[in-house]
């Protein structure tokens, strides 16, 4: 075939298998960035265009348009354009840049919702549709939810729950269609189709129900390619198109879904192979190839969606999550480091630093050094980079994974989650403290829990209590959970994504914790001092005395790291025990996102001295200021909490300020030009991760110039910090989450 | 042998090359004005520590130490308690990890102990007090006499050496600084001695305030990086000059 010239065939070019056609045609690099270029002309100039709207957005409170009469589908618009002669990767979700769609099916009310908090008015006409005519995952959700599911999620022990918005956290294989074209897809899921062909049974109806909407939604994504004049049906002749096609299969996801991460994959090694190709056929220049990936991110920058006040406390500046993951180690031991790698973390320079998309390296050891330096200097510069530790995935997920969202890895193509938010495990320890009514709503919520006695609290029974806790809300959890994604497949099915995935797939039920390291301390704190609760006239806790020290979580203390640990492995244990919808494997992670700052709010004073409403620390970091021992120390608390009972990703938000990372300076007595920034932030990075720790967002700041930030946004316009598994713009964090950033160890040497 | 420990820091990127396990001994003889770990001068009793728990604490770090890093004795003024070092060195080094002391030197002496603490230290980071003797000693209490003896040992073994100088704008920031500075660093073998200009930084004043002394140099302000540039340059063209003629 004239599309896959010079590429070495093997088992990929029989049938679908783009890890066999990366692993047989891609060239690893170990040199540095020498050769990299900047922005070319084109994208210079289609760059200011794009800061001109995003500045018009952040005067328009960050939203520049909302659709209102239009359903956004993968068909709904005619081709637009921002600045057509310089755009060389085109297509844009809606008519007009950076403007929001409508995206119902998820949830109507929470469609309407989001319009309305920035004064637009969905078309009644819509509303009525999905009202009354056309059920929505939502509505199918609370038709099924129980009178306890309700109260549960109202007291925040269970929050951020996808029943009122897209799940998301599915990655389609989206190189599929640069690589096959979509004609062969939509054979493929032809076939795939016909096995479930000989009984009518319910799995069987299912079946064939989601191939021929995915088989449909392949049809869609032709017309969207056609609408600009290309042809997706066929494979992609060259780099150009390949860019193209890939982000044709992304932005009709987009365009069809507005789950809550967006996630891109891995891709610099596979357009890697349409480069090289180019190149030896004299048809593209370093100066063409990097137009394409610039051009390629612009595009990806510009992806929004309408979202509701709530959500955006939950998961706050905005983000899609558009992680992409870079580097890591083949099966084969070669590194998957290409020259495309670089050309991608350049993107950072050209066009400024920016959260997405959420630039992820896939750390080990053995990449090479070039590579690793190269990494560690666009991170210092940009703090726009998460790491996650390669070694600790690759025998879980082979070597064509990626990560979706922030930090759960998932095979392409073959794996997908159920998304789960998060059980609040703070909360969980006060209805143990409680007897099981909630401390905020004064309401019992679960019965038989027993209320405790004495002045003093012990240990022992403290944690039989919590265990009976677990257990109720382990359950609870799994059930709502259970309604949420059968619904979800029932009224907001991802055709588009799910088409670029084989049929037959691992599902992963991805449940998660939040306010570890609070439980953690606590529960220290009743075991080594003494913890005296102070309670109403209800009888409910209000405040703890606490006397004597104790250990605290994030200073490579085992007294209290041991407790963190056996809290991730228990829970996991207890989620574990009840049945999945669709069979899903068990998965758990420790990731708050910025929701730490929201469950914070909902849950009263904790025994470790934390009072009511005070944010908890971000997914498995020590808590804010607690951490006295060091960074390392606090790296190594985290680094025992154990991957193998939390797969779906632990996540961990490390800041530093530069001048205690190391210094950067000429020594003109000795002739030596040092870069001890960059040759420490890779000793960390290899330290951390030698100790089985996955994951390291890595923020080089210093807090007087976030605290600038916050009084003087106008000056930091591209400000980014990485926050928990994802960065963000600072100035589009809520003034609370800033102060939240704010109050987190940074950690500095004196 | 115990050790009269002040604090360890283990993760330090400016202590030395790479990122370093860094232990604070508590005692100095000094008395900077601009020292910022002033409650590690006092020569009282503070945390008695072994070999052993320092190795084992060192030991859950190593990790981290192993690309170019190492261990760094700072303080206080480690010469106080050489004695010790000797011991943590020579099992230290028996593995192979780079060794490093933060010292003002001023405790130095020709005997078979300093020898063997030399032998056993890769690199010694020297702060120059000031750049003449009467200046020195109205910033430390203390003069650069021992300190500029030191130094000379150290270049004629060939030792590696970082020599630093804090910049206190107005205080130490003169010409003449700057002159015999150079005259002092042009006697050192260029291969082996370095040279630092360390910007005066406010950020250990609150030791001061909370330990209740009086902190003499509220009027200073932090150099900025031009001017530390700026200064060493007029160093280079002194040293320049020395060596053209």
């Amino acid at each position: 075939m004239k599309a896959w010239r010079n590429f070495n065939v093997g088992q990929w070019s029989e049938h679908i298998n783009v890890r066999d056609f990366i692993q047989s045609n891609y060239i690893p690099y170990e040199g540095n960035g020498d050769f990299l270029v900047g922005p070319s002309v084109k994208t210079s100039q289609l760059l200011d265009q794009f800061q001109a709207l995003l500045k018009e957005e952040r005067q328009n409170k960050g939203v520049l348009d909302v659709e209102t009469s239009v359903v956004s589908q993968i068909t709904s618009y005619e081709a637009s354009y921002i600045d057509r002669d310089n755009e060389v990767i085109v297509g844009l979700q809606t008519d007009k840049p950076l403007k929001r769609p409508f995206h119902p099916f998820g949830g109507i009310q929470v469609a309407v919702k989001a319009a309305t908090a920035y004064q637009y008015t969905i078309d009644p006409s819509l509303v009525d549709i999905f009202t009354k005519y056309r059920k929505t995952h939502n509505q199918g959700v609370f038709d099924v939810y129980t009178k306890e599911m309700r109260k549960v999620r109202k007291a925040g022990i269970i929050t951020g729950l996808p029943d009122g918005y897209g799940r998301g956290r599915i990655i389609g294989d989206y190189r599929r269609v640069p690589l096959y074209g979509v004609d062969f897809l939509i054979q493929t899921k032809e076939l795939e189709k016909a096995e479930f062909g000989s009984v009518m049974n319910e799995e069987n109806i299912r079946a064939r129900e989601e191939l021929q909407d995915q088989i449909n939604a392949l049809e869609d994504l032709k017309i969207l390619g056609s609408l600009y004049g290309f042809d997706l049906s066929r494979p992609a002749m060259n780099a150009k198109e390949a860019i193209q096609w890939l982000y044709f299969a992304y932005l009709g996801s987009v365009k069809e879904q507005n789950g809550a991460a967006m996630s891109l994959g891995r891709d610099t090694l596979f357009i890697d192979i349409y480069f090289e190709r180019d190149f030896q056929e004299g048809t593209l220049t370093e100066i063409d190839a990097q137009e394409l990936i610039d051009q390629f991110v612009i595009k990806l920058r510009m992806i929004r969606f309408a979202r509701t006040p709530e959500y955006n406390e939950l998961f706050s500046g905005d983000p899609n999550w558009i992680t992409e993951s870079i580097g890591g180690v083949g099966l084969d031991g070669r590194p998957m480091v290409t020259k495309t790698a670089f050309r991608m973390l350049q993107t950072l320079y050209n066009l400024g630093s920016s959260p997405e998309p959420n630039i992820t390296i896939l750390w080990s050891e053995s990449l090479p050094k070039a590579f690793k330096q190269f990494v560690a200097k666009v991170s210092i510069d940009t703090s726009s980079i998460q790491y996650e530790n390669d070694n600790l995935m690759r025998p879980m997920c082979g070597d064509d994974y990626a990560i979706s969202c922030c930090v759960s890895p998932m095979e392409i193509g073959k794996e997908m989650q159920f998304f789960g938010a998060r059980a609040n495990l703070a909360k969980a320890l006060l209805y143990a403290l409680n007897d099981g009514w909630d401390e905020i709503r004064c309401e019992q919520l679960i019965q038989g829990i027993g209320p405790i006695a004495g002045d003093v609290l012990q240990y022992e029974e403290v944690m039989a209590k919590f265990m009976k806790v677990l257990d109720w809300l382990a359950k609870l959890y799994i059930d709502m959970l259970n309604v949420i994604h059968y619904m979800h497949d029932k009224y907001a099915y991802e055709r588009l994504q799910m088409a670029l995935h084989d049929y037959a797939i691992k599902r992963n039920f991805a449940t998660g914790i939040a306010g570890l390291s609070v439980v953690a301390d606590s529960l220290s704190a009743i075991r080594y001092a003494t913890v005296r609760p102070i309670r109403n006239q209800l009888g409910i806790t209000e405040d703890f005395v606490i006397e004597g020290d104790y250990p605290t979580y994030g200073n490579n203390d085992d007294r209290v790291d041991i407790m963190a640990n056996q809290i991730v492995k228990t829970f996991k244990e207890k989620i574990s025990q009840y049945e999945t919808y669709r069979h899903a494997r068990h998965s758990l992670s420790v990731l708050t996102i910025t929701s730490n700052v929201v469950y914070g709010k909902k849950t009263g004073t904790t025994p470790d001295g934390r009072k009511k409403g005070e944010p908890f620390a971000p997914g498995a970091n020590p808590m804010h200021g607690r951490d006295q021992k060091g960074a390392l120390a606090s790296l190594l608390s985290v680094a025992k909490i154990d991957f193998a009972d939390a797969n779906d990703g632990i996540s961990n938000t490390f800041s530093i300020i530069p001048d205690a990372l190391g210094e950067d300076y000429a020594d003109f007595l000795a002739h030596n030009q040092s870069t001890s920034q960059v040759d420490n932030l890779i000793s960390l990075l290899d330290g951390y991760f030698l100790h089985q720790a996955h994951h390291l967002n890595v923020n080089v700041l210093r807090p007087e110039m976030l605290r600038d930030a916050m009084n003087n946004p106008e000056k930091y316009p591209n400000l980014t910090i990485r926050i928990s598994g994802y960065a963000v713009n600072f100035h589009q964090l809520t003034k609370e989450q800033q102060e939240e950033v704010l109050k987190r160890t940074f950690h500095s040497k004196l | 042998m115990m050790a009269n420990v002040h604090s360890i820091e283990t993760f330090s990127g400016v202590d030395g090359p790479g990122i370093r396990y860094v232990l604070f001994l508590q005692g100095c003889n000094m008395q900077c004005l601009y020292c910022h770990n002033a409650d590690a001068i006092s020569q009282r009793e503070a945390k008695l520590m072994t070999v052993e728990e320092i190795v084992e604490d060192f030991r859950h770090y190593q990790n981290f130490y192993q690309n170019g890093g190492g261990i760094t004795l700072s303080g206080g003024e480690p010469l106080l308690q050489v004695k010790f070092i000797i011991e943590l060195f020579r099992l230290l080094k028996s593995e192979g990890v780079h060794t490093c002391i933060e010292t003002q030197g001023s405790l130095f002496q020709n005997n078979a102990e300093i020898e063997e603490l030399i032998s056993l230290t890769d690199l010694f980071i020297v702060d120059l007090k000031g750049s003449d003797e009467g200046q020195a000693f109205s910033i430390s209490r203390c003069g650069i006499r021992r300190t500029l003896i030191f130094l000379n040992y150290l270049n004629q073994l060939n030792k590696k050496v970082i020599i630093t100088y804090v910049l206190l704008p107005t205080l130490n920031d003169r010409e003449k600084d700057c002159q015999q500075l150079a005259n002092i660093l042009f006697q050192y073998n260029d291969r082996n001695v370095s040279f630092k200009v360390l910007p005066y930084h406010r950020l250990g004043v609150h030791k001061w305030k909370d330990m209740g002394i009086e902190y003499t140099l509220d009027h200073i302000e932090e150099p900025t990086q031009l001017a530390v540039h700026e200064f060493l340059s007029k160093i280079r063209t002194y040293l320049l000059k020395q060596k053209s003629l």
